[in-house]
């Protein structure tokens, strides 16, 4: 009945890269995005809740942890700024 | 006023008692009224109690000494007012000379073309304003020399830009010469016109707007650093046990963290044909692409007009429109439809966001690409690159980082690369490029169809395709592209299919079927993007549910 086994469970260094620049944080592989999102928000000076992160393509959603995305040590995620556009020109309004 | 009675006793008293040899003036008794005591000079006086011995002041004696004084201080006041008011008139004058020149410099440039009449209103009202302005400060002839020193630059222009468009060959005439001819005359004119540099307000303005862009970029490189005094201040105890940030990738940080990739895109955006060339040229030549970027539609494009038809379907399922996330499942990737996404499929005027492109377009492909639809074999010819990732030849992303971004979707397998691009100045706008690689042709497609030539964004497309082929081969994936000549961009559509302010990421999703289909450009009518609209909707909320990883 030890908990040695969840004590010396390694943690994970992910890259997380926005525009080029990168930080790196250490993380469990059982522990939330949402508390990783909200740190990584914080270092790149964003707004909570303003960058939607993908990990190879997919997007990572709050509920997923490292571990359940297979996640290994040195692991890439890429930050990115919501993208949204209509296409009205200025001239066009008036 | 008891105190005003005893005052005015005092100097009936002293009156009595004065004698003319003391040499002291008399104070007056003051108005026993609010208001004439308000107004009494005397109020403030100095009451002489002592005898002056010798001379008294002139300005203490005599009422007109004072008013003098008085006098003197306005006239110096008005001299003050009359210089700042010479001042005023004289950059009112320059400014009317400055705005006329830019004005004519605006309307000799070809791709203002679609706001000739908006310029030409202009200069009808700035030419009204010279009798306005005009007066004994900034006299007529001041104006009317900038008057003529406009019209000498756009007869100077007009005629350089006609000699440029008759010394170039073909007809469809290669964009770049035009407008480093008219670069080369407009600033020949400007020259011979105008000699102060300061008043060439167009490319002044231009570069100053680039180089704050530059500016604050390395501004923020400087403000922005990811530091330790940045260490993410984690309240919770047990979130600084498990979470530790570390410093070690921030020496590989280049960029503006606050200026994002799109926003340098806009300002890039910014320059005219003119500064493009200018800027193009100081470059190295390493980041100098030679494409020709010809303005007119190719002859050999093919419309695709039965998409509605090859996308409707009968959902039989039951159909869940609550908050729920919906996910196409792609091989071994996952792409998750949030409610909010999914409801700017639903709402008829929302503006479509990445995820929206980015999904959509992923689930064309995976629906065009089934073995039992018709489009099959062209759609597999097909690779979708995401929203996000021309955005790296901006901010010079390494090539591990374009490898690593770009490599899951094995691009040098395909021969068609489609490249959806998010514009965001002045407002965010969805457009589309299509690369043909062997070809050595990028087809461009805009719902707004504009005039202007985004040389910057096809340069982009270009460096980032040589990017790309470069990364692939040196990780010994084979793909002989030239990427160095014989490469030209042209757009898909002659005239705007959009005048909303919302469709055109459904325009470019359009776009993206045509080309999966085997087609070149949408053929779609804008009544239709509603309905279009509606079946993508339809599509995505008949996929599975998402319910997290399994």
């Amino acid at each position: 009945m030890s908990q040695e086994p969840e004590d010396v469970k390694p943690k994970l260094n992910l890259n997380i890269g926005h525009d080029g620049t990168q930080i790196t944080v250490k993380v469990k592989a059982n522990m939330k995005f949402a508390k990783i999102f909200a740190a990584a928000e914080q270092r790149f000076g964003k707004e909570p809740g303003t960058f939607k992160f993908t990990y190879d393509g997919a997007r990572v959603q709050p509920t997923d942890t490292p571990g359940d995305l297979g996640m290994e040590d040195g692991d890439q995620i890429d930050a990115h700024l919501e993208q949204i556009g209509g296409g009205l020109w200025p001239e066009m309004e008036s | 006023m008891t105190a005003l009675r005893k005052f005015n006793g005092y100097c009936e008293k002293l009156a009595e008692l004065h004698q003319p040899n003391w040499s002291i003036p008399l104070p007056e008794p003051l108005p026993l009224q609010l208001t004439p005591l308000h107004e009494c000079p005397h109020l403030m006086e100095d009451v002489w109690i002592t005898p002056l011995p010798g001379h008294i002041p002139r300005w203490l004696e005599d009422a007109d000494v004072r008013a003098g004084i008085q006098a003197f201080l306005k006239l110096d006041r008005c001299e003050e007012e009359q210089r700042c008011l010479e001042l005023e008139a004289d950059n009112l004058c320059r400014w009317f000379g400055r705005e006329l020149r830019a004005l004519e410099v605006a309307m000799a440039d070809p791709s203002n073309h679609s706001i000739s009449m908006l310029l030409q209103q202009r200069k009808v009202h700035l030419l009204h304003l010279k009798p306005r302005w005009t007066s004994a400060l900034s006299p007529a002839e001041q104006y009317e020399s900038h008057v003529q020193n406009a019209a000498n630059l756009a007869s100077s222009l007009h005629a350089a830009s006609h000699e440029a468009l008759v010394t170039s060959p073909p007809p469809q005439a290669m964009l770049h010469i035009v407008a480093s001819s008219s670069h080369a005359a407009l600033h020949e004119a400007s020259v011979a016109i105008s000699p102060p540099p300061s008043q060439l307000v167009l490319p002044q303005t231009h570069n100053s707007m680039v180089s704050q862009a530059t500016e604050s970029a390395h501004g923020d490189v400087t403000r922005q650093p990811v530091s330790e005094a940045d260490e993410p201040d984690m309240s919770d105890p047990e979130c600084d046990e498990e979470l530790e940030s570390s410093d070690e990738g921030s020496e590989t940080m280049q960029p503006p963290l606050g200026l994002s990739s799109d926003e340098i895109l806009f300002a890039d955006f910014l320059l005219s044909p003119e500064e493009a060339d200018e800027s193009i040229a100081q470059e190295p030549p390493a980041h100098e692409h030679s494409i020709e970027l010809l303005t007119s539609v190719p002859s050999f494009i093919k419309y695709d007009t039965t998409l509605q038809e090859a996308l409707r379907f009968q959902y039989a399922g039951e159909v869940n429109t609550t908050h729920a996330y919906h996910a196409l499942h792609v091989g071994s990737s996952i792409v998750v439809f949030e409610a909010r996404d999914i409801n700017m499929f639903r709402n008829p005027t929302a503006r479509l966001n990445d995820v929206c492109i980015n999904g959509a377009a992923a689930y064309l492909q995976d629906r065009f690409s089934h073995p039992t639809n018709e489009a099959s074999l062209h759609s597999a010819r097909c690779v979708i690159f995401s929203t996000h990732h021309l955005g790296m030849v901006k901010y010079h992303a390494t090539d591990e980082e374009m490898w690593h971004r770009t490599s899951k979707i094995m691009y040098w397998k395909h021969d068609v690369w489609i490249i959806p691009i998010h514009r965001c100045f002045p407002v965010g706008h969805w457009v589309l490029s299509v690369v043909y690689p062997e070809q050595r042709q990028i087809l461009l497609f805009d719902s707004l169809a504009q005039t202007r030539p985004q040389r910057g964004e096809v340069q982009d497309i270009m460096q980032f395709v040589t990017r790309l082929v470069l990364v692939a081969n040196r990780h010994q994936k084979q793909l002989q592209i030239v990427t160095e000549e014989g490469w030209s961009a042209q757009p898909v559509l002659a005239n705007a299919c959009q005048t909303n302010g919302y469709d055109c990421g459904l325009w470019v999703l359009a776009g993206i079927a045509a080309v999966l289909r085997g087609y070149h450009a949408t053929g779609c009518f804008e009544m239709e993007m509603s309905s279009l609209r509606g079946l993508l909707y339809e599509h995505i909320i008949g996929l599975p549910l998402y319910r997290g990883r399994i």
